[in-house]
C-alpha cells in the first residue's frame, strides 16, 4: 500500500499539489498498486511525516522544503525572490541541472528521496490591506509580515520593513496594523477569507510557492524495475496535472480576487524589473553560500 | 539497593527542577527580548520564538517528572483498593505501574533504536541528521528531552518501590490546576 | 474487542493517573490492530505534538498567577469586591462572585480560584450568618468565571489543538464571562431574598478609593493583556510575557517577593505544564492510531448519518461535551474530544471561536457537577465539607450555568460581538 499524506484539503479547484497527487495516483492505480490518500494532519505536522518517511512507516509525502532544507540548506536556492521566471522554467532548471541527483545524494543519510518539486499556486504577490504598490517605494513605509531571515532580507533590499510573525498571527495581525502585508499566492487572502480586510494584490511574481515531494528511500529502493517505472511515470503525469491546473488558474485567480473586492496591480515587465534589481542583493547577503548561489543563477539563465 | 535507587530519584527530582525552572524563567526572558526587539527595535530578532518554544517543550516534558514524583498527575478516580502494604493495594500499585510502564518503555526503545538499523536509525540518530532552521544547532540536542523525562520517570518508579509504603504521602487534591 | 474496554476499566479502578491510563491503552490498542511497528513513531509523536506555537502562552500565564498569588493579591480583591457590592442582601455571595471576576483576569484556572478564595470565604460567610454549604457552593460555582474571561489556559489548549486564534478566544469569552457573573448574582439575589441572608451594613466595610487603590495593580492586568491582544499591539504569547513583568512588579506594591516565592512559582509552573504535556502526549499516541485506522472518517460518517447541522449540530455536541464534562477533567475531555469533533462542527457552519467558548463553557460546568466535579473537590477537602451534600447544593447554580450554556451556543453574537469589534476576521 502506497499511503501519500497530503497538504491541502482534497479540492481539484484550489490545490496545485491535489492535482499532482490525482496524476500520479491514476497512474499507480492502473498498474495495479494500491494507494491510499491520508488526509491532511491525520499522520501529524511536518517534522512528523519526515520523521515517518524516514523510518518507512509512510511512503510519501507532500512536504514543506524546509524539511529537506533541514538535512542541506541547498534547497533554499529555490525560493531565492526572482530566480525563476515561471514554474516551467523552474522544471526546466530542477531536471537539466540534475537537482534531484545532488539533492538526493545530500539526504539519503536520512533514508528519503526528493521526487519532485510542485507548485502550489500561481506565483507570490505582494498582498496588503491599504497600500496599492506598483513600485518598492510604495511600500517605503510599510511593515511587512516576514516568513523568515531570507524574507527580512528581500524587504530590506526592497527598501521597507520586514517583521517576523507566525502564519497563524498574521490575520489579526493584519486587521490591527502590526503588519500592512505579506508576500503569497494569489490564492491565500480568498482561501482564507482574507478578503475583507486585504485590499491590494500587486501581481509581482516574486517567488513561486512550492512543495517538496518526499518518497521514502526505503520504499523506492524495495520497488521492482517495472514499479520503479510505474513510479517514475507517475511522476510525470503528476507534474504534467499540476502544470496544467496552473496554467488554468494563474489568470483566473487574479479576476477571482477582484471579484471579492480586492484591488489587483497587473505589473509590467518593466515594474517587475524594479523588484527584481533590488532583490539582487539577497543572492550576495551571504544567508546562502556564494558558491550555491552561482550554482542556482548559472542555471536559471541557462534555462531561461 | 533501594537506598541507592531513592537517592538516584531524589538527586534528579532536583536536577529536573532547577532545569525546569530555569527553563521557565528562559522561556519569560526570551519572549520578553522579542517583545523589546519588536516594539522598541522594530526587528524581531528570527531565533527568539524558536528557542522560546523549545524552552516550552523542556519545561513540559521535565515538569512531568516533576509531577510524578510529587504523585500530582491528574487521576479520573482514585484507587477502589486498600493502600499497601495489604494485598490489593500491592496489585493496584502493580497495576499503576504496568501502565507506567507499557507507555514509557516503548517511547525510551524507540527514542534510540530503528525498526532497522538498531541506534544509527533510532529516533536521536535520526534527529542528529537534521539542523534546526534559525539555531544551527543539530535537533537532538533539543529533542534528547524526551528519553530523558522518560528514564527519569522510570527511576522515580522504581524508587515508589523502594520506599517504605508508610512513608508514602497520598495523592494530595492539586490545589494549582488548568481547568 | 473486550479487552481494551477492560483494560481501561482496570486501570481506572486501580487509581492510574490519566495520562498513564491513555497512554497503556493506546499502546495495548496499536498491538491489537496488528500495528506494533507504528509504536517507533512515540518519541517524535511526543515531541512535535508539544512543540506547538500556540501552547507557549500556557506556562507564563499560569506563572502569571502563581506569582500574583504568592504576592498576596487575593486579599485586596476581595476588599475591593466589599467595598462595591458588600451592604447589599446577600453581601458576601455577591463578593464572592465580584472577587472570582477581579481574580479571572490574572489566573486562567478555575481550580486556582476554588483554592485560592475557598478558604477564606467560606469561614468568613459562616461566620456572618451564612449557611457552610451555600457558602461553599458559591465558592465554587462562581470559580468557572476563572477560565471564561481571559486569560484562560483550556482556551490555550482549544487553540493549540484546533489552531483556532487564541487572541480572538480571549477577546471571545469576556461577555460570557460577564453574563456568568451576573447570572450567578442574580440568582444569588433571589436564594438571598428567600433564605433572608444577612446584608452587609457593618461599619467595617472597607472604604471605596482605598480599596480600589490597593487592588488597582491586579485590575489593570488584565486590561493590559487584553488590552495589547485586542489592539494587536502583542501575540498571546508577547501578551503572557508581559503579564509576568506586570506581575513581578506589581507583585512588590503588596506584600512583597522574595527569591523563594519566584523560584516556587516558576517550579509549580513546570510541574502544572508538566501535568497536561503528558497528558497531551499520551492522548496523541491514540490520536495517531486514529489517523491510521480512519477512525475520525468513520466518526465523521456517523455523525452525518443524524443529518444535523448548524446549531442542531452544537446542541448536539453540548449534550456529548455535558456528559464527558461530569466524568473527565477539562484539558483531559479537551484533549480527547476536540480532535474527534471540532473539525466536522466547523464543517457544519460553526464558527470556530464560538465552538471554542461553548465547548470550554460547556466543560467547565462539570466542574461542579457529580461524580467529578474538580472544584467541588477543592472546596470540599480545604473547608472539610462533604463532598455530596456540597454538589447537592450547588445544583442551582449548575441550572444557571446550563441555561447559559444554551443561550451562548444559540446566539454566536454573545461570543462573537467583542472579537469581531476587535476587528478579528470571525465570520
Ligand atoms: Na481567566
Ligand atoms: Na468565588
Amino acid at each position: 500500500e502506497v499511503k501519500i499524506a497530503l497538504d491541502s484539503a482534497p479540492e481539484l479547484e484550489n490545490s496545485g499539489t491535489y492535482n499532482w497527487v490525482q496524476g500520479f495516483k491514476g497512474v499507480l492505480e492502473d498498474a495495479g498498486m494500491d494507494v491510499r490518500e491520508m488526509p491532511r494532519d491525520s499522520v501529524g505536522n511536518e517534522a512528523e511525516k519526515f520523521d515517518q518517511l524516514s523510518t518507512g512507516l509512510l511512503e510519501l509525502s507532500l512536504s514543506d522544503v524546509r524539511a529537506i532544507a533541514q538535512v542541506d540548506p541547498f534547497i533554499y536556492g529555490l525560493r531565492l525572490p526572482y530566480i525563476f521566471d515561471d514554474s516551467a522554467h523552474m522544471q526546466r532548471a530542477l531536471a537539466e541541472g540534475k537537482i534531484f541527483d545532488r539533492v538526493n545524494e545530500a539526504v539519503a543519510g536520512q533514508d528519503v528521496m526528493l521526487l519532485a518539486i510542485v507548485p502550489i499556486g500561481p506565483s507570490s504577490g505582494i498582498i496588503t490591506t491599504d497600500a496599492a504598490v506598483r513600485t518598492p517605494e510604495d511600500m517605503a513605509d510599510l511593515r511587512m509580515r516576514a516568513l523568515d531571515d531570507a524574507q527580512i532580507a528581500m524587504y530590506k533590499a526592497w527598501g521597507t520593513t520586514g517583521t517576523i510573525v507566525p502564519w497563524g498571527e498574521v490575520p489579526a495581525g493584519l486587521q490591527t496594523g502590526v503588519i500592512d502585508g505579506y508576500l503569497n499566492s494569489p490564492f491565500i487572502p480568498i482561501a482564507f477569507g482574507q478578503t475583507d480586510f486585504v485590499k491590494n494584490f500587486s501581481d509581482s511574481r516574486t517567488i513561486i510557492p512550492i512543495r517538496a515531494v518526499i518518497v521514502s528511500k526505503m520504499w523506492y529502493d524495495g520497488l521492482s524495475e517495472d514499479q520503479r517505472q510505474v513510479v517514475n511515470d507517475g511522476v510525470a503525469a503528476g507534474n504534467a496535472a499540476a502544470q496544467a491546473w496552473l496554467d488554468k488558474v494563474s489568470s483566473a485567480a487574479l479576476t477571482a480576487l477582484e471579484d471579492k473586492g480586492v484591488t489587483v496591480q497587473r505589473l509590467t515587465d518593466e515594474e517587475r524589473g524594479a523588484f527584481r534589481k533590488l532583490s539582487q542583493q539577497v543572492y550576495d547577503s551571504g544567508l546562502m553560500p556564494s558558491e550555491d548561489v552561482k550554482v542556482w543563477t548559472d542555471l536559471s539563465s541557462a534555462t531561461r | 539497593m533501594s537506598n541507592l535507587i531513592m537517592a538516584l530519584s531524589n538527586g534528579l527530582h532536583r536536577t529536573a527542577r532547577s532545569v525546569a525552572i530555569f527553563a521557565v524563567a528562559g522561556m519569560f526572558v526570551t519572549v520578553m527580548v522579542q517583545v523589546v526587539a519588536r516594539y522598541i527595535f522594530s526587528s524581531p530578532p528570527i531565533w527568539t520564538e524558536d528557542v522560546a518554544r523549545y524552552m516550552m517543550v523542556w519545561t513540559g516534558l521535565l515538569g512531568t517528572t516533576l509531577s510524578f514524583k510529587t504523585r500530582s498527575d491528574a487521576i479520573l478516580m482514585q484507587s477502589v483498593f486498600p493502600p499497601r502494604p495489604s494485598v490489593l493495594g500491592l496489585i493496584a500499585e502493580a497495576i499503576r505501574s504496568a501502565a507506567v510502564l507499557s507507555f514509557i518503555l516503548p517511547v525510551i526503545w524507540f527514542s534510540f533504536m530503528g525498526l532497522r538499523g538498531g541506534l544509527a536509525k533510532g529516533y536521536l540518530g535520526r534527529q542528529s541528521g537534521l539542523t534546526a532552521d534559525t539555531l544551527g544547532i543539530a535537533m537532538i540536542w533539543i529533542a534528547v528531552v524526551v528519553p530523558i523525562a522518560m528514564i527519569i520517570i522510570l527511576i522515580h518508579l522504581a524508587a515508589q518501590w523502594a520506599e517504605d509504603p508508610a512513608a508514602q504521602r497520598d495523592a494530595s487534591p492539586a490545589e494549582g490546576g488548568l481547568d | 474487542m473486550w479487552f481494551l474496554p477492560a483494560l481501561f476499566l482496570l486501570l481506572l479502578i486501580s487509581g492510574t493517573a490519566f495520562a498513564y491510563l491513555m497512554g497503556a491503552v493506546s499502546v495495548f490498542a496499536f498491538i491489537m490492530a496488528g500495528k506494533a511497528q507504528f509504536l517507533s513513531v512515540m518519541p517524535q509523536r511526543i515531541f512535535a505534538q508539544l512543540d506547538v506555537f500556540a501552547f507557549m502562552a500556557m506556562p507564563l500565564f499560569i506563572l502569571t498567577a502563581e506569582i500574583m498569588t504568592r504576592a498576596g493579591v487575593t486579599r485586596s480583591l476581595i476588599d475591593f469586591a466589599l467595598s462595591i457590592v458588600g451592604r447589599m442582601r446577600g453581601g458576601l455571595g455577591h463578593v464572592n462572585i465580584l472577587t472570582s471576576v477581579f481574580f479571572a483576569g490574572i489566573s486562567g484556572s478555575a481550580i486556582a480560584d476554588s483554592a485560592a478564595l475557598s478558604r477564606t470565604f467560606v469561614p468568613e460567610m459562616e461566620a456572618r450568618g451564612y449557611d457552610r454549604y451555600y457558602a461553599g457552593a458559591i465558592t465554587a460555582a462562581s470559580s468557572m468565571i476563572g477560565p471564561i474571561i481571559p486569560p484562560s489556559i483550556i482556551m490555550i489548549i482549544y487553540g493549540g489543538l484546533t489552531g483556532a486564534s487564541v487572541a480572538a478566544l480571549f477577546a471571545a469569552g469576556v461577555v460570557p464571562g460577564v453574563l456568568l457573573a451576573v447570572a450567578l448574582m442574580v440568582l444569588n439575589a433571589v436564594i438571598a431574598r428567600i433564605r433572608n441572608h444577612p446584608g452587609g451594613a457593618s461599619p467595617d466595610l472597607p472604604k471605596f478609593w482605598p480599596s480600589l487603590l490597593r487592588a488597582a495593580p491586579a485590575l489593570l492586568l488584565p486590561v493590559v493583556i487584553l488590552g495589547s491582544l485586542v489592539l494587536g499591539l502583542a501575540t498571546p504569547t508577547e501578551g503572557s510575557a508581559v503579564a509576568v513583568l506586570f506581575a513581578l512588579i506589581a507583585g512588590q506594591f503588596y506584600t512583597g517577593l522574595n527569591r523563594r516565592m519566584i523560584l516556587d512559582a516558576l517550579e509549580a509552573t513546570a510541574r502544572l505544564t508538566g501535568t497536561i504535556f503528558i497528558i497531551l502526549a499520551a492522548i496523541s499516541i491514540l490520536g495517531f492510531l486514529a489517523g491510521q485506522l480512519g477512525w475520525s472518517e468513520a466518526l465523521a460518517g456517523w455523525v452525518a448519518s443524524f443529518g444535523l447541522t448548524g446549531t442542531k449540530y452544537l446542541f448536539f455536541l453540548v449534550g456529548i461535551f455535558l456528559i464527558a464534562g461530569m466524568f473527565m477533567d477539562t484539558p483531559v475531555a479537551l484533549t480527547l474530544l476536540i480532535p474527534l469533533f471540532a473539525p466536522q462542527a466547523v464543517e457544519q457552519g460553526i464558527n470556530p471561536t464560538h465552538l471554542g467558548i461553548v465547548l470550554c463553557f460547556n466543560l467547565c460546568v462539570g466542574l461542579i457537577t457529580p461524580p467529578l466535579g474538580k472544584c467541588l473537590v477543592v472546596v470540599s477537602a480545604l473547608t472539610n465539607l462533604n463532598y455530596w451534600r456540597l454538589a447537592y447544593t450547588a445544583l442551582p447554580f449548575v441550572a444557571v450555568q446550563v441555561a447559559l450554556l444554551f443561550s451562548l451556543a444559540y446566539w454566536p453574537e454573545l461570543c462573537l460581538w467583542l472579537p469581531r469589534l476587535a476587528g478579528f476576521s470571525v465570520d
